[in-house]
């Protein structure tokens, strides 16, 4: 007999409502900046090895490594203030001594891709030549990765423990934050160049002067790649809900299914991730790729790459929120009492 | 004959306990336990059901405990005796050992104008803290020390039906074999196999 929504209440976690992650915004929009930055430094190099051959892809490394500091800091501000004692997170170099934990490793990887992103960036402002600010661009295309992947890894515990939850899977969690970090981050980069270059009408310092027709060229480009990213999340979720769907009743992967797709997280799962946050700019990217062939729309362009970071916040909502409704409950007594007192497959 | 260090354990009877919320309300008076922290609760499954099970949740002290494994501060630590104690100068309040927990022991008291939520709180089997025994600095921050004289935990020691049953490990396996040899198959102790897996005793 296959387990009851009744007796899948076993798997509500006996925790007691004692400020968990999901319980302030705090840990939701930490590993939200924290993938947008890893994205942003992706974006930034990518386009700064692109401009070696077409320079018109140089002012998008700018603005995409310009957005990356800041971005770097709000992530920061955002773990430390979630802290009991932000202050001896702040020192986390001499506090963190478990290496074990992958606290202790996630505040090293912040620390040293917050150095490349502002090594970087001062590279870029004071006008330093290709050639150094290449090395340190593919220098943070390989630590970035590291950023985005270490926050699944750390709500997994993997390699420490078994895991918390049957939503915060080692196997999923840290490729998806790593695809929708990079989303996030060539969103936000392509958004950050629209605006960059609108303000550059009116304050020509801001120094992002693309004439329309490279601007054109740029958007289509980042808009491909953006589409393919969106194309491989939408791909990773699928598997994903897949595996939780046709997992052991007994792990809670099912219950959880449930909440996302039907239960309490339903409404922002699908009206707040799946449709604004993949569907419709996967759509209107695609309508903007052929449609900016000669001149950009800005307007256009500006709507999906915002939905698609709109949709990067929600998701990490999500995570967190679904990993704190079901933990995976003790083998006893809940399995008991959905299939009785020897436990699954007993003949009698 | 070499002296071995006694592994001090909680075994919870799931068949015995009444529910009778005996053991949270003395653990509370014992520790002047901060408010809205419960250090041991009784969870029932399947309450006005057929087969509804009542379990008292303390801290396990697990044998490898996973909340050691996961602090970033090594503010937790496992005694020599096996008790698991969470050093709050050291704490810094990220949360992580709640999730580690397979028991949900660790919780966190509402925190201040700087940092979500103040620093961990859990049961201490009764034995204070890293501060010195029977310092105030111990009894405020931690509880009593009622190991340090000799004594069991006070919700064991005041559990009417005998579910809660604490001490070394060696005695409460006598304890538990002997239950499970009345009871037959299926008798388990309730989370045995995640705290103290075979071996680790």
């Amino acid at each position: 007999m296959p387990p009851t929504m009744s007796s899948l209440q076993q798997f509500e976690p006996i925790i007691l409502a004692t400020h968990k992650w999901s319980a302030t915004p705090h840990v939701p929009l930490y590993l939200f900046f924290g993938g947008l930055t890893a994205g942003l430094l992706i974006a930034a190099a990518l386009a700064e090895i692109a401009g070696w051959k077409y320079p018109r892809f140089d002012p998008l490394a700018r603005v995409a490594v310009y957005l990356a500091i800041p971005s770097a800091g709000l992530g920061g501000f955002f773990v430390s203030m979630h802290l009991g004692k932000p202050e001896r997170g702040i020192l986390f170099p001499f506090f963190f001594t478990n290496y074990s934990s992958w606290m202790t490793w996630g505040g090293w990887i912040l620390g040293v891709v917050s150095l490349i992103a502002i090594a970087y960036g001062a590279l870029w402002y004071f006008r330093a030549g290709k050639g150094p600010r290449t090395v340190v661009a593919v220098l943070g295309l390989v630590m970035a990765p590291f950023l985005a992947m270490y926050t699944g890894w750390l709500l997994s515990g993997f390699g420490t423990i078994h895991g918390f939850t049957p939503l915060w899977s080692h196997k999923y969690l840290p490729v998806m934050f790593l695809n929708s970090g990079v989303t996030t981050g060539i969103a936000c980069a392509g958004l950050g160049l629209l605006v960059a270059r609108y303000l550059s009408m009116r304050w020509p310092w801001v120094g992002v002067s693309l004439p329309s027709q490279e601007l054109s060229n740029v958007l289509r480009w980042t808009t491909v790649v953006l589409a393919g990213a969106i194309l491989l999340e939408a791909f990773e979720l699928y598997s994903f809900l897949t595996h939780l769907a046709k997992g052991a009743p007994e792990k809670g992967g099912p219950y959880v299914y449930h909440i996302l797709t039907k239960g309490d997280l339903a409404p922002w799962f699908w009206w707040g991730f799946v449709v604004p946050g993949l569907a419709i700019p996967l759509i209107l990217g695609l309508v903007g790729i052929f449609a900016q062939a000669r001149r950009p729309i800005p307007a256009l362009a500006g709507a999906y790459f915002s939905l698609a970071l709109i949709g990067g916040v929600i998701l990490r909502f999500l995570i967190v929120t679904g990993g704190d409704m079901v933990k995976q409950p003790l083998p006893f007594p809940p399995w008991a009492a959905i299939y009785g007192e020897r436990g699954p497959g007993a003949t009698k | 004959m070499a002296l071995t260090t006694a592994r001090m354990k909680f075994y919870i009877d799931a068949k015995r306990c009444i529910e009778c919320g005996g053991c949270e309300v003395a653990c509370k008076n014992e520790n002047n336990v901060p408010q809205g922290i419960a250090r041991i609760r009784v969870v029932t499954v399947n309450e006005g059901q057929p087969g509804e099970t009542n379990i008292a949740v303390p801290c396990m002290h697990c044998s490898k405990a996973p909340c050691v494994a996961v602090c970033p501060v090594d503010a937790l630590y496992t005694r020599p005796d096996g008790i698991v104690h969470v050093n709050k100068e050291t704490c810094i309040g990220c949360g992580y050992c709640l999730y580690a927990c397979p028991f949900g022991a660790p919780q966190f008291p509402k925190g201040h104008a700087f940092g979500a939520r103040g620093v961990m709180d859990k049961c201490t089997y009764c034995a204070g803290g890293p501060e010195e025994p029977f310092s105030e600095k111990e009894r405020k921050f931690y509880g009593s020390n009622r190991i340090a004289e000799g004594k069991l935990p006070m919700c064991a020691s005041i559990c009417s039906t005998k579910a809660l049953v604490a001490g070394d490990a060696e005695e409460v396996a006598k304890v538990v074999r002997a239950r499970m040899a009345a009871r037959g198959p299926g008798g388990s102790a309730w989370g045995w196999e995640t705290a103290y897996p075979p071996g680790r005793f």
